[in-house]
């Protein structure tokens, strides 16, 4: 099965996105903070990861770039999770490697297809 | 000794004062204690209710026990359903609004928008907000013109921002009088959060101004600095008044990329009101306009304020036309700090022509020689950190 | 009856009343807090703060961190000010002539380089900046190593003419932020840009607690009888000082570890005077005294909100340090103010809040000590009798004690940081604690602190081309240099 990991510091936002993406058949994991999220992958490399940008201590692109900087999982695919108006988040996100964005408050539906987006590019790719 | 002072009346003194507070600290442990007690249910049936939730916002069908709840199984469906309005948008927040319409939940908060107090008056106007239904909007409308409480009105403002509808963009923009019925940063921020449905009333109060009659007043800190607080005297009225509206209007603008506004943005620039000039000249830096830079260059001018100057430096970086690079450079070694700071800051911008103009200033001991430095070594910085993300073809001119 | 007899007798009585009047405004006070801390903690549910993060609009906030000899805390603290929620950020890190490897750290983990960095001269600075570091990868970070000159003022200057935002946030290295401390801190400016010109947050013990990544995860009470007095006293005094002044419009006084004010007011009143700590209790002194003379509409904003922790000294020699500077800081504004002193043009501030400081802060310290000694002799010898002291005891301590229990119970019902039972029970041992021991040491050291002042100031004098310095007057010292040279080092 293709495994997802979430990365967010808000548990409800977590929820909503584990519940919509098991339903639409992924194994999903989830992390609270970016400490978290880099020792779950060191466990297990994921299919594919939707990385909040704001997170108390280490940001979202911090554990990007140290990924980046990982032959593992330099290739990861990562979708950023971000705030309205966070251009440079966003742009800062782009230039190291991210695959996507979606902007916070979310639709579920439109989260799901970019993800099987994001993967089914990647496959072909 | 004055006779009152008796052994009784101390004892009496100190009695009092320690039931007092042991009576204070009682309450406090039972306070606590309730507080904990009432968490752990509130957890509990929360995780009860979650699982229909969230099948509801992923549009996989609304339990019918969502819609009926009651009591604690209720009042955890409506926070839950808060919460939630406030993290999704499209297909999932409809729902939610749905469901909080047919728990009769929106009635029930606009009743409680009339009430007495006025925290509970702008809890329901932020709930309002986040429902943003049609007659949430309405009620939002009322309450933003209307409240007594200047916090209220504040939140009522801020969840019309969120309403979406070209109403509201009216509406805030009305808050906006001789006196403000909600601080003026707090329209701006709305008419943002309403994106493309505020445009035309941003426009129409852009379209409405003297357009070079008279003459604007400079804002009480003009020239403090590129950014400084945009802000301006309250209570004033007319003309500046519309000024100011003008000049928030155009901020809006800029920042919402309205790129047909161009060509008013381009009058505003040319106009006489200081206050609409810089943001008019901000907006077109943001919107990049290749065709204003002519216009704003003539605001480099050294007779024209200190503000001006430093916003046009500014977006002439933005905007990245050649013509700029000499009408830049002259304004390297300003006396004015932000003027000769944001102008070396573009001409790092500019490309091979504006680093080269930087070398030349740099190399000789030229008064804005500092600035031209400061604006080399940033950009090299930048440079190299590009090159080692993204791999750009070498050949970084210019840099000494 | 003696003379002595005599003096005694009346001083007992005078302080008996001196600690029910001071006591009573601190009751007043402290109700008007609660007050509004209990109506602002119901409001934080739709405060905004998020909005303003998402808002294009917010102002950008320049951090001033001066900094001397904080190896060990500098890069948690300096990440900490980095990852904070704010749109628009820079964090500048003066290193007052750091002897240790305060610059080294930072320069190891942000990885910085050397850079040109042209230095305004709108405040007064002396020591001369040696070097402008920024890290290589593009953070909003800068450091500028400088030649210290004793005291943090000089620092805070260099570091705000180095600034580009228009709000300046000064900060010391041992404070840890909340994460969206900013957003709190700079919403009174987003709602109110005209008038608004700073705003001060309440501040907790940062001793004790879970620290993460610079910032403040598990707030605790801390154990051990100096850290656990002073939190249950920051407790207090906060609510009191802060919350409660400003209740009343503009005569709120912004003093420590953590407030924000607005670039163009601190150039405005000439930045901090070289030969003083640079606190914000001198910059807003001088705000009010410049702006109630340009007769300009100004609010202080503040912020009941915890969302600042610092670190309390645990230490006796540190802390009696640490308390004679404050009461030396207090001295010194209200003696370059001392024009603004019971002065009708200065409005409340002139007439209330200043002679409140005047009378109960600094005078009060010597009287204070004086009826401690008083009651313990003239009971001692005979000349008390013991119903008398045991109303001074109810007056002084009795009633002070009640105060902290209000204010703990205050945070108890507000904020309610702290969860565990075991921190609600330190902070009443606290509350209790103080008032035996604690409080009569702390008397000592005001005193020392107002000599210190009085005493030092005679030096500073000197140097100084008039008595009375102009609060926007010229000041004493060479000029620094222009841009950062490549001197030194």
């Amino acid at each position: 099965m293709t495994s997802v990991l979430v990365v967010d510091d808000d548990p409800d936002v977590c929820d909503l996105v584990r519940y919509k993406l098991e339903q639409s058949g992924f194994d999903v994991r989830r992390a609270s903070d970016g400490d978290q999220a880099l020792r779950e992958v060191d466990a297990e490399v994921p299919d594919l990861v939707l990385l909040d940008i704001m997170m108390p201590g280490m940001s979202g692109l911090e554990v990007l770039e140290r990924w980046r900087a990982n032959g593992a999982t330099e290739k990861l695919p990562v979708i950023m999770l971000t705030a309205k108006a966070q251009e440079n988040d966003v742009e800062r996100g782009f230039e190291l490697g991210a695959d996507d964005y979606v902007i916070k408050p979310f639709s579920p539906r439109e989260l799901a297809r970019r993800v099987t987006a994001v993967l089914s590019r990647r496959q072909s790719a | 000794m004055p006779s009152f002072i008796t052994v009784r009346f101390l004892l009496a003194v100190i009695i009092i004062g320690a039931a007092v507070a042991l009576a204070l600290l009682l309450l406090v442990v039972i306070s606590r204690t309730a507080r904990f007690l009432l968490g752990r249910r509130r957890a509990r049936v929360e995780s009860q209710v979650r699982p229909a939730m969230l099948q509801a916002i992923a549009g996989e069908g609304v339990d019918a026990e969502l819609v009926h709840a009651r009591g604690g199984r209720g009042r955890a469906v409506d926070r839950l359903a808060f919460a939630y309005l406030a993290r999704v948008r499209g297909e999932g927040h409809d729902l939610l609004a749905d469901l909080l319409e047919q728990r009769g939940v929106v009635s029930r908060v606009i009743r409680r928008s009339a009430w007495p107090g006025p925290n509970w008056r702008a809890a329901a106007a932020s709930m309002l907000g986040l429902i943003a239904s049609t007659e949430a909007d309405q009620r939002l409308q009322e309450m933003a013109l209307g409240d007594s409480s200047t916090r209220v009105r504040i939140v009522a403002a801020r969840g019309l921002g969120k309403a979406g509808t070209s109403e509201a963009a009216d509406t805030l923009l009305s808050l906006l009088g001789p006196v403000d019925l909600v601080p003026e940063g707090i329209v701006a921020s709305a008419l943002l959060e309403l994106g493309p449905e505020a445009v035309p009333a941003l426009r129409q109060t852009l379209r409405s101004g003297p357009g070079g009659v008279g003459s604007g007043q400079p804002g009480p800190q003009a020239g403090s600095g590129p950014q400084a607080g945009n802000g301006h005297r309250r209570g004033v009225p007319g003309q500046q008044l519309d000024g100011r509206r003008r000049a928030m209007a155009a901020d809006v603008l800029g920042l919402l990329d309205v790129m047909p506004a161009w060509e008013d943005l381009v009058r505003c620039v040319q106009g006489s009101e200081l206050l609409v000039r810089i943001s008019a000249v901000r907006a077109l830096g943001r919107l990049g306009v290749p065709q204003a830079a002519d216009a704003i260059i003539r605001c480099l001018a050294p007779g024209e304020d200190g503000a001006l100057r430093s916003a046009a430096a500014r977006a002439l970086g933005r905007i990245g036309s050649p013509h700029s690079v000499g009408p830049l450079t002259a304004c390297l070694g300003d006396p004015d700090y932000w003027v000769a700071h944001n102008a070396a800051a573009a001409l790092a911008m500019l490309g091979h022509a504006g680093r080269q103009a930087l070398a030349r200033t740099a190399a000789v001991n030229a008064p804005g020689a500092p600035h031209a430095r400061e604006a080399l070594v940033g950009a090299r910085l930048l440079v190299s950190e590009s090159v080692r993300e993204v791999p750009v073809p070498s050949q970084s001119g210019g840099t000494p | 009856m003696s003379a002595v007899d005599a003096f005694v007798r009346g001083f007992a009585w005078f302080s008996i009343w001196y600690f029910v009047v001071l006591n009573t405004i601190y009751l007043f006070l402290i109700a008007l807090a609660a007050f509004n801390a209990i109506g602002s903690s119901r409001r934080t549910t739709f405060s905004g703060l998020g909005e303003i993060f998402h808002s294009p609009l917010a102002p950008g906030i320049s951090v001033v961190v001066p900094v001397r000899n904080m190896e060990d805390l500098i890069v948690g603290s300096t990440r900490g000010l980095l990852n904070l929620r704010y749109p628009r950020l820079e964090i500048i890190v003066v290193d007052d002539g750091s002897t240790d490897g305060t610059f080294w750290r930072l320069q190891d983990e942000f990885g910085l380089v050397e850079v040109e960095k042209v230095i305004r001269r709108e405040l007064d600075m002396v020591g001369r900046v040696f070097s402008v570091h920024a890290p290589s990868s593009g953070e909003r970070l800068l450091v500028i190593r400088k030649e210290s000159m004793g005291r943090p003022a000089d620092a805070v200057n260099t570091g705000v003419n180095a600034a580009q935002y228009p709000l300046i946030c000064r900060i010391d290295a041992d404070t840890y932020l909340d994460e969206s401390a900013l957003l709190s801190l700079a919403k009174p400016f987003v709602e109110d840009p005209v008038e608004t010109i700073a705003a001060g947050a309440t501040i907790r013990v940062a001793n004790g607690c879970v620290i993460r990544g610079g910032r403040v995860v598990v707030p605790r009470v801390p154990g051990g009888w100096l850290p656990t007095v002073q939190a249950a006293e920051y407790l207090r005094a906060f609510l009191l000082g802060r919350a409660g002044w400003s209740q009343v419009r503009g005569m709120l006084f912004i003093s420590g570890a953590f407030g924000l004010f607005r670039r163009d007011v601190y150039e405005l009143v000439g930045g901090f005077h070289l030969y003083t700590e640079g606190d914000d209790l001198e910059m807003t002194t001088s705000i009010h005294h410049r702006l109630r003379d340009d007769r300009r509409r100004y609010r202080i904003a503040f912020v009941p909100e915890p969302c600042s922790w610092t670190i309390v000294p645990s230490r006796y020699k540190v802390l009696a340090h640490q308390r004679a500077r404050w009461s030396q800081i207090l001295s010194e504004a209200l003696w370059i103010h001392k024009v603004m002193l019971f002065n009708p043009r200065y409005g409340g501030v002139g007439l209330v809040v200043l002679p409140f400081y005047l009378l109960f802060e600094l005078i009060g310290a010597f009287v204070e000590l004086l009826a401690v000694i008083v009651f313990i002799l003239g009971w001692a010898v005979g000349i008390l009798n013991p119903a008398v002291v045991l109303l001074f005891v109810a007056a002084g301590l009795g009633y002070a004690t009640f105060l902290t229990i209000i204010s703990v119970i205050t945070e108890e019902i507000t904020y309610h940081r702290y969860g565990s039972w075991r921190d609600f029970a330190l902070l009443i041992y606290g509350a209790v604690a103080e008032n035996f021991g604690f409080r009569q040491i702390y008397t000592w050291w005001r005193v020392r602190g107002v000599v210190d002042a009085i005493l030092r100031r005679k030096a500073t004098w000197l140097e100084a081309p008039a008595g009375t310095p102009d609060v926007t007057g010229p000041q004493p010292g060479e000029p620094a240099t222009r841009a950062a040279s490549r001197a030194g080092r």
